[in-house]
């Protein structure tokens, strides 16, 4: 097994050459920001917006809650870089060290069998997007960002950046300012469609920053899955991931966005996410946080309309020298909404795994129900499990759950896998498995067995 | 047979030997002090209980525990009256130490509460059980943060918080009840919820002739029940629970 999971791990640690980036140089300042809008051609309106969020990113200060992010030097940072000029149509005119890198991935044959579409980007540009036929047809549009910018500007500016905000955060203003590739995902009123779309976000150079950006609008009682993916080499100075994603759930709509982070141990990964959820809609994020320095992330719910409801369900593994600060957000914020958070958390070797949530339930939120739970998996003595979970309430018609634990593994479990035969590591690794099993389920099972590999790869010299 | 001890201008409370003690800080009939300090050796019992059933303009309410080894105490904090200041509670717990802490807010009208509990588990062995209720009518706030901080020495401890919340008309509430664990070998959980009466049980109450505001004090009767379970004297119960009633 030990050498079939280093062969997995050089799936994200393997790095091209990156000729591409002696046209760039680190630091951000107003001309890059102009450079980058300029190149992509775009509309006025989001070189202001580009602009106004610089500015507010520079008078902004770092967050004064949460893991230490003073080491990051964001002026050693690459905020652009063009790995090939344009998109290609076929995997074929994909230059081969990254479609190589891609099909290490498992991109191009997940394509072909489980998914209506892909999007494939690649350090701050995507370089191969594709949707089914069958699914154009039915109006859907799926996109790279860039592009969707220019040919459907109606659908794109009443709603980039207003679920997320460029005053929400430092971040979120670095994002405005430079994000770069993404998806767009419009799924027109009453599409339904069962096969998960995925995109795919690879950092390839050393000290890189990738902003995409990521919008989807769901219209009315229409359905969809999307999946996101993202890794980066391993170079030993930092990187930046600062995307963003708001999603749009309209009215009777159901929408699952998963994602699989698997970040390479200098990245800083401080993502956005958020959804505006509208009546009787449904919003679902399934997430799994591996890797990374230190991980910010809280997937966040806002339920706009009566009986829209969420589904929070993630997993954090924070291993040596890791912090993973992750959590869920959901405010309520009208008549009988339903909000469901299950976070599992997993820290080893002095790895630090953090659950930092938020339910907040508005004075017009009568009938709100909420449920919260977390658990944490300490698997030796260096480690640390915080866990604060902030419930504001202000509408006494609501009804709130919040339950959390703590601990290690069961000692008995450990000694029974042991007398059937199982290594401690391995032993171990399947009990993590088992305990981040109700999150894994909600996956397709290609992603779930991903999922449980990632696990094992932590896991491996794993003392129990 | 407790020692038993009502608190005046103590600033530090130091407790030894072996004969449970029981303290008493009622603001309404002894100095409402901004700070104290409570040091308990090791092996002492004791239960304290404050009761804050007088507006005071205070600038400050800390009360600091330092609970030696082996030292067993139950805390009682009941709030019946509003304090325009931050409320700090520190309990710093040692090797084998036991703390239960009941806390219960009966609010109405503007009565607005801000805390900050620590319970800080040092050392191994050691056991916590925090429990925060609430009534909250009218306009009434609650903002309680309460922080299980579990060290590295502290294998083996068992730690829990629960917090539950009773809100009628606009009252609001923000609870934190976190937990903060460096040390692998513990059992550590806590809870929030929010309660309320079913509409059918209402419905069984009121066809009962029961009135409305005789629901909600026989409610609150009940949440001041559940507070002074395990208190160590019967006349001190019977004392509370006829004050809680007057406030009702």
């Amino acid at each position: 097994m030990a050498e079939d999971l280093k062969l997995h791990n050089s799936l994200w640690d393997d790095y091209n050459q990156a000729d591409y980036m002696a046209q760039t140089k680190s630091g951000l300042d107003e001309a890059l920001v102009r450079r980058i809008s300029a190149e992509k051609e775009e509309p006025a309106w989001m070189l202001v917006k580009r602009l106004e969020s610089l500015k507010i990113f520079q008078e902004k200060a770092l967050p004064a809650w949460g893991p230490d992010l003073s080491r990051l030097n964001l002026d050693k940072i690459t905020y652009y870089a063009k790995a090939m000029e344009g998109q290609a149509q076929s995997w074929e005119d994909v230059p081969t060290d990254i479609k190589n890198t891609f099909d290490k991935l498992g991109i191009p044959k997940a394509e072909q069998e489980v998914l209506a579409g892909v999007g494939a980007q690649y350090e701050s540009t995507v370089v191969y997007h594709n949707l089914k036929a069958e699914f154009k047809r039915q109006g859907v549009i799926f996109e790279d960002m860039d592009l969707a910018l220019k040919k459907h500007p109606k659908l794109v500016e009443p709603y980039f950046m207003k679920a997320m905000p460029n005053t929400l955060h430092k971040f979120a203003a670095l994002h405005g300012a430079v994000w770069s590739g993404g998806t767009f995902l419009y799924i027109p009123a009453g599409v339904k469609i069962k096969e998960p779309l995925q995109a795919y976000f690879r950092m390839n150079a050393k000290g890189m920053g990738q902003f995409e950006h990521t919008l989807i609008i769901v219209e009315s009682g229409a359905q969809a899955h999307y999946i996101e993916g993202c890794s980066a080499p391993r170079y030993g100075v930092d990187s930046l991931h600062a995307g963003g994603v708001e999603i749009y759930v309209k009215d009777g709509a159901r929408f699952r966005y998963s994602s699989v982070e698997s970040w390479s141990k200098d990245a800083y990964n401080l993502n956005t996410k958020r959804a505006i959820v509208e009546k009787k809609a449904h919003m679902e994020w399934v997430g799994g946080n591996f890797g990374s320095n230190v991980t910010m992330l809280y997937p966040c719910s806002i339920l706009v309309g009566e009986e829209a409801s969420a589904d929070h369900l993630g997993v954090a593994f924070a291993n040596e020298g890791q912090t993973q600060d992750t959590g869920a957000k959901v405010i309520h914020a009208a008549k009988d909404t339903s909000s469901n958070i299950v976070m599992k958390s997993i820290s080893k070797g002095g790895g630090k795994a953090i659950y930092r949530g938020l339910v907040e339930v508005g004075p017009q939120a009568e009938g709100a129900a909420v449920s919260v739970k977390c658990d944490a998996l300490i698997l030796d003595e260096l480690s640390v499990s915080d866990t604060i979970p902030v419930m504001k309430i202000n509408n006494p018609g609501a009804t709130i759950a919040h339950e959390a634990s703590a601990g290690k593994i069961n000692e008995e479990d450990l000694f029974y896998l042991r007398s059937r035969g199982l290594k401690e590591a391995e032993a171990a690794a399947m009990l993590v498995n088992g305990f981040i099993e109700p999150i894994t389920k909600e996956l397709p099972l290609e992603y779930s067995v991903e999922m449980n590999r990632m696990v094992e790869l932590e896991m491996e010299n794993s003392v129990g | 047979m407790n020692n038993f001890l009502e608190l005046q201008a103590e600033e530090e409370i130091k407790l030894a030997g072996s004969r449970p003690s029981l303290l008493i800080e009622r603001w309404s009939q002894s100095p409402a002090l901004a700070k104290r300090k409570f040091l308990l050796e090791a092996g002492v019992e004791a239960s304290y209980l404050l009761i804050v059933d007088k507006p005071v303009e205070i600038g400050a309410l800390e009360r600091r525990w330092l609970i030696g080894p082996g030292a067993k105490v139950n805390l009682y904090y009941l709030f019946l009256e509003p304090l325009k200041t931050e409320i700090k509670f520190i309990h710093d717990i040692g090797a084998g130490a036991i703390v239960n802490s009941n806390s219960l807010f009966l609010g109405d009208d503007n009565d607005d509460w801000h805390i900050q509990a620590d319970y800080n588990f040092q050392d191994r062995d050691s056991f916590g059980r925090v429990k925060v209720e609430a009534s909250l009518r009218e306009q009434a706030h609650l903002d309680y943060a309460a922080d299980m901080n579990v060290s590295p020495a502290a294998q083996k401890s068992d730690t829990r918080v629960d917090m539950r919340l009773y809100l009628e008309g606009k009252a609001r509430g923000q609870v934190i009840p976190g937990l903060n664990i460096a040390a692998n070998d513990v059992k550590a959980g806590h809870s929030a919820s929010t309660f309320k009466l079913a509409p059918e049980d209402l419905f069984y109450l009121q066809s009962r002739g029961l009135s409305p505001a005789d629901i909600k004090k026989m409610l609150s009767l009940s949440l001041a029940k559940n507070f002074i379970q395990g208190f160590p004297d019967e006349v001190l119960s019977k004392e509370v629970l006829d004050l809680i009633s007057v406030n009702l």
